[in-house]
């Protein structure tokens, strides 16, 4: 008969096997150490630096290069993809004075240059278009972002186009780094924060990439289902090659 | 760090309780803050725990552990302390859990129930295996509870975190926690005596 006290026993056995390693926190740290670098692209101006030793999240170490490069890329897509230059960056993103600005914004590696220590691209993902980094800021990449008309309206409710702009590049980025999770963590943030935006198409086929890459198990009547609903889309040629939806072409194996 | 889920912090928040006009003029407790480094020192054993616990196999906590970070440094600004911390945190575990098993069943990689790599004990072969041997039972046990169950032994059982700021995070009363705990600890006594006996 198993006593209650073998219950403890059997919990605490459990709490020290399941307690992970030192260094298993030394690289979680390291990675993320290492994604906190453009935190300061969403604006922290007027936060106070962090003083602490530690060197471990520089959340608030970011220098004015740093904040200034990434105000340029966001200025570079939004131009290059046609949006209102004049809008002008949108203010800043809530922030409570006192909180690291470290943020999820770079976890997602680029294609070109993965970060040390990331988890690879699925080896299901398949051929996928190629990138052309350094001309991503100036002009629209196949399967980029839909460009807007001149006079539409910016109506998003809370942090501004700029804000929704840079969560669909992350998103974007991490379905193409294999990164499915965060990819679909974003699409989830963007939906709670911009449920009525116009860039509602560019979520739903980069939460659709996500799904494919990932090879959920419905992501190929999904694709089907935005091809039929978004026939001329801009994601249409990335999401027929990724989801294998074109006719004749081969089911995704089950894995 | 300051302890989360105080109790002034709740009472500020609900209304028509006691005179509105002194309630008005009350000082409102200032939120509390958090420092994420000291934030990712005390909970990162938790996190991965509940990680593991939640189904994210060995392989993937490193990954999970990460994005579990990475959302907790970015919303830790909107933590308003109404809640507590552990139970505001095991909210993205969870999510970041489902999500990575999502993942890990298309990959539909092996479960490996403990790889030395990500056990913190080194005293000796032989504890290492009761551990070991310990912890893949309660992962089977917990792989048999349904969500709102599995919550309770996570936070319960393993982690000690008070039953009160359980109910807020499952939205039932306390004394359904109580019950919930009781009961999962008869279940586990039950579920150790058959498999002991079988072994």
């Amino acid at each position: 008969m198993t006593e209650p006290a073998r219950v403890d026993e059997v919990l605490a056995l459990t709490r020290q096997a399941l307690t992970p390693s030192a260094a298993l926190r030394e690289r979680v740290q390291a990675r993320l150490q290492a994604s906190a670098l453009p935190a300061g692209a969403l604006g922290t101006a007027g936060a106070p630096e962090r003083t602490s030793g530690s060197g471990v999240f520089p959340g608030r170490r970011v220098s004015g290069g740093l904040m200034l490069g990434g105000t340029l890329l966001a200025l570079g897509f939004v131009m290059g993809y046609g949006l209102r230059p004049d809008a002008g960056e949108p203010p800043p993103l809530p922030r409570r004075v006192g909180v690291p600005a470290v943020t999820l914004s770079a976890p997602v590696p680029d294609v070109e240059e993965p970060v040390p220590g990331a988890r690879p691209a699925l080896p299901s993902e398949g051929p996928r278009p190629p990138v052309r980094k350094a001309s991503r800021a100036a002009a629209p990449v196949q399967g980029g972002l839909r460009p807007q008309p001149d006079d539409a309206p910016l109506s998003v409710p809370t942090g501004g186009r700029g804000a929704e702009l840079e969560l669909l590049q992350r998103a974007e980025r991490a379905v193409r780094a294999g990164n499915t999770a965060v990819a679909l963590m974003l699409t989830d943030e963007l939906e709670a924060r911009y449920p009525r935006s116009e860039l509602l198409e560019e979520r739903r086929a980069i939460e659709l990439m996500a799904y494919c890459v990932a090879r959920a198990s419905d992501a190929r009547p999904r694709a089907e289902r935005f091809l039929r609903d978004h026939p001329r889309s801009v994601y249409a040629e990335r999401i027929t090659a990724l989801c294998r939806v074109e006719p004749g072409g081969s089911e995704p194996p089950p894995i | 760090m300051p302890a989360a889920g105080s109790a002034e912090g709740r009472s500020s928040d609900e209304p028509g309780r006691g005179d509105p006009l002194a309630a008005r003029d009350a000082p409102v407790p200032a939120p509390p803050s958090f420092d994420f480094p000291a934030v990712y020192a005390q909970e990162f054993d938790f996190a991965c725990r509940s990680l593991r616990l939640l189904g994210v196999p060995t392989e993937g906590i490193e990954d999970a552990a990460q994005d579990v970070f990475g959302i907790v440094s970015r919303r830790l600004a909107e933590f308003d302390g109404r809640a507590s911390l552990r139970t505001w945190l095991f909210a993205i575990v969870q999510r970041v859990a489902a999500n990575q098993r999502r993942t890990q069943r298309r990959k539909q990689q092996p479960l490996q129930p403990l790889s030395p790599s990500a056990a913190a004990s080194d005293p000796s072969p032989e504890d290492c295996a009761r551990a070991a041997q310990a912890a893949s039972l309660v992962q089977r046990f917990c792989d048999g509870l349904d969500v709102g169950r599995r919550t309770v032994f996570v936070l319960a059982l393993m982690e000690d975190v008070p039953a009160r700021e359980i109910a807020p995070l499952l939205g039932i009363p306390l004394f359904t926690v109580y019950s919930r705990i009781r009961s999962l600890r008869e279940q586990l006594q039950r579920f150790l005596e058959l498999h002991e006996v079988e072994k």
